[in-house]
């Protein structure tokens, strides 16, 4: 048995006895292999630094090409400090209506992660954007944990609905729970084997300085399981403009090489001086496992308002991944935007590729 | 042939009365004289048709002061002795009978002058007496002796003042003395004051441009701000402004001092460029690269509040850029540029932009 076949045994071994599995960045992972969230990622809700598990994963697992040293990399720690890193680089076109293709090379993000261990129930972590343009933290927190409950205070990600890595789907964007909306505040969370479970309260104002009285309280539920899960998320945020409640479900379920998503979210303004509005916004998205390393996704989203000047929004998504290495993925993938507004950026085409390096 | 003859002279003898006829009806008298040759009676009605001044108008320098009340004439008489020294003689008793009027003449002396106190001393002398007659309303006869001496006049009503259109205002102080309807220019712009739509405003286009019937030239101050200041005068005249502050006297009220002018679409993206595209580059949300940028944002729906417009043109307090610029309450995720903050004056000129109109 070489070490690979070990290492892939005691992987196999880690997910049996703990019933669940990390993702990586992005939850369809955590779908697929059964694995929590906080499995592979130092965050419990997931994204960011990953742990051990998950820098093993990342190297046996996931490429199509598994590492074959002798030893593998099990992240870099010094001493009790961890550090990670995120990069992802893209070339990108977007055919907007009456206005020249644009093909651009980006630099998406590049993130810096630290967490220190202090003792065995305290963790400090960081995570801070290096490009493009300005560096500015993203997250920075304190953690106070034991076996199941954890008490987070700082700046951190809200716990809403399933963490995908598009910032840009209508369920993150128009509720504003992504990676560029952090929020200063508490998170209480609990974690066993079938449950998983957050409320956090914060100042909701996105990591601005505090400007009103009201607070941003979010709460998200999930019963996890081998092959599917199913949670509940809620938000209310009150602030001297209005309020916003959103409410949605969200399930993950996996069927032979395929593995499912699915969220749909109802975000109600009220009291706004410019006027309520109520949409919804729902996300279905299946990633199929060609062979190692190899996927496609397939997703379809949609956007719709309660008030008649703003119609329906569409948004389909095919793309292909690959990891070819371990800490390595490419991407090219097509999304098409329609809507009956007459408005040109909702009815483009995007064609991208995308290198994303991680550890 | 005998029916014929008799035929004939009856013709002869029909003719001759037919001329007879016609002869007697020119000698008619007219119809101001009665049947027997006499002018018609004198109305001693109120009207008073005689009450006049009256003169032989080729002996100017005296005449007589007809007053009628009912049948009774109070005659005046202005004439001058034998010296040329004046004298005037009234008959306050000139009892109307047929066409004329008669009564006795007298004279009255011993008054004194009317610049001093009345202390007459009169004397009642009656000097003779006097006949009219009278043709007409306007012309007729005197006859009188005075101290003896008979006279008689022929003699006329004295007109200094005509109406020939007869509307009440003497020709000569008519403005138009053909018009019955006008008579006064007050504005002399040649439209009379009964038509002319200013009256006191010379217009002689008449132009009334809301058809109101008042004239432009003369419309009373409008006030459409409603602030108690005239429009001709209110350094805001559509915004109310009644204090009418003007802190920088440029003749423009502070209330309605113009935006200053907006930035060009050139600068904002300038500042897009600037602190914005590296991270809202072709990213496919929001991207605001040059060629794209002013279509992704101008009158699009923002994606954190929809019911907020990215840029309304001309509204940059409502337009979802500014909000998120300014971090507002409300916004959905963070505000904007992420890791620092624009300027207030790079703030000010994106809002310029909009507030002019957003235009490309």
């Amino acid at each position: 048995m070489n070490r690979l076949l070990v290492w892939k045994w005691v992987i196999s071994a880690l997910v049996v006895l703990t019933h669940s599995v990390a993702s990586m960045a992005e939850p369809f992972l955590a779908i697929e292999t059964g694995l929590m969230c906080s499995q592979c990622h130092i965050n419990p809700t997931g994204g960011g630094l990953r742990t051990s598990f998950g820098a093993l994963f990342s190297q046996t697992q996931l490429p199509a090409r598994p590492r074959e040293e002798a030893e593998f990399w099990a992240g870099s720690n010094i001493g009790f400090v961890s550090i990670g890193a995120n990069g992802r680089f893209s070339g990108r076109v977007v055919d907007t209506k009456d206005t020249d293709d644009n093909f651009e090379f980006d630099t998406d993000r590049v993130t810096l992660y630290i967490n220190a261990d202090v003792g065995d129930h305290v963790r400090l972590y960081i995570d801070q954007q290096l490009a493009p343009d300005n560096t500015f933290n993203r997250e920075a927190w304190v953690q106070i944990r034991n076996e199941n409950w954890y008490l987070k205070a700082g700046k951190f990600f809200l716990p809403y609905g399933l963490r995908i890595e598009d910032d840009n789907a209508y369920i993150r964007q128009s509720t504003g729970f992504n990676f560029d909306n952090a929020d200063d505040g508490l998170e209480v969370g609990f974690e066993n084997n079938n449950w998983s479970g957050q409320l956090s309260v914060t100042n909701g104002t996105s990591g601005r300085g505090e400007v009103d009285d009201g607070k941003q309280v979010n709460l998200r539920v999930s019963r996890l399981m081998a092959k599917w899960r199913i949670g509940f998320s809620a938000s209310v945020n009150d602030t001297d403009a209005g309020d916003r409640t959103i409410f949605g479900i969200h399930t993950g379920f996996r069927i032979g090489p395929s593995s499912w998503l699915f969220e749909i979210d109802r975000i109600e303004d009220d009291g706004f001086a410019f006027g309520d509005l109520t949409q919804d916004v729902a996300l279905l998205e299946t990633d199929l496992k060609i062979r190692p390393g190899h996927y496609l996704r397939l997703t379809a989203e949609i956007q719709s308002f309660d008030l008649a000047t703003l119609n329906d929004r569409f948004r389909y998504g095919i793309e292909y991944k690959y990891f070819p290495y371990p800490f390595t993925e490419l991407r090219v993938g097509y999304r098409k935007l329609n809507s009956d507004d007459d408005i040109a950026f909702l009815n483009s085409d995007e064609f991208f590729i995308q290198a994303h390096v991680f550890f | 042939m005998v029916f014929h003859m008799t035929y004939w002279g009856s013709y002869v003898k029909t003719k001759r009365f037919c001329a007879l006829v016609f002869l007697v009806m020119l000698l008619l008298p007219k119809e101001s004289v009665d049947a027997e040759g006499n002018n018609p009676p004198l109305d001693t009605s109120a009207a008073a048709p005689i009450t006049g001044l009256w003169w032989n108008e080729n002996e100017a320098g005296w005449g007589i002061t007809l007053t009628q009340q009912v049948d009774i004439i109070f005659v005046t008489m202005f004439t001058y002795d034998t010296n040329g020294f004046p004298h005037w003689y009234f008959a306050s008793d000139c009892a109307i009978w047929g066409d004329g009027c008669s009564g006795d003449l007298f004279e009255l002396t011993g008054g004194s002058p009317p610049t001093d106190t009345w202390n007459p001393q009169l004397h009642l002398e009656p000097v003779g007496t006097i006949v009219f007659t009278f043709t007409d309303n306007d012309t007729g006869s005197v006859d009188y002796t005075i101290n003896g001496l008979p006279g008689s006049r022929q003699i006329t009503r004295q007109i200094w003042a005509i109406d020939e259109d007869g509307d009440g205002v003497s020709t000569r102080g008519d403005a138009f003395p053909n018009d019955p309807n006008e008579s006064k220019d007050s504005d002399a712009d040649g439209i009379g004051d009964n038509s002319d739509n200013c009256v006191n405003t010379s217009n002689q286009d008449q132009a009334d441009s809301d058809g109101d019937g008042v004239g432009d030239a003369c419309e009373p101050a409008a006030d459409v701000d409603g602030d108690g200041v005239d429009d001709d005068s209110d350094n805001c005249p559509s915004v109310s402004n009644a204090d009418q502050a003007d802190a920088d006297s440029d003749g423009i009220g502070d209330a309605c001092e113009p935006v200053p002018s907006g930035a060009s679409f050139a600068e904002v993206q300038s500042i897009f460029n600037q602190n914005c595209t590296r991270c809202h580059g072709n990213n496919g949300n929001l991207t605001l690269s040059s060629s794209v940028s002013f279509s992704n944002l101008v009158n699009v729906p923002s994606a954190g509040l929809p019911t907020l417009k990215r840029v309304e043109p001309g509204n940059s307090d409502n337009s979802y850029i500014i909000w998120k610029l300014e971090g507002r309450p409300g916004i959905v995720g963070s505000r904007m540029p992420r890791g620092g903050q624009l300027s207030a004056a790079n703030i000010q000129i994106i809002a310029s932009w909009i507030d002019a109109g957003a235009l490309p």
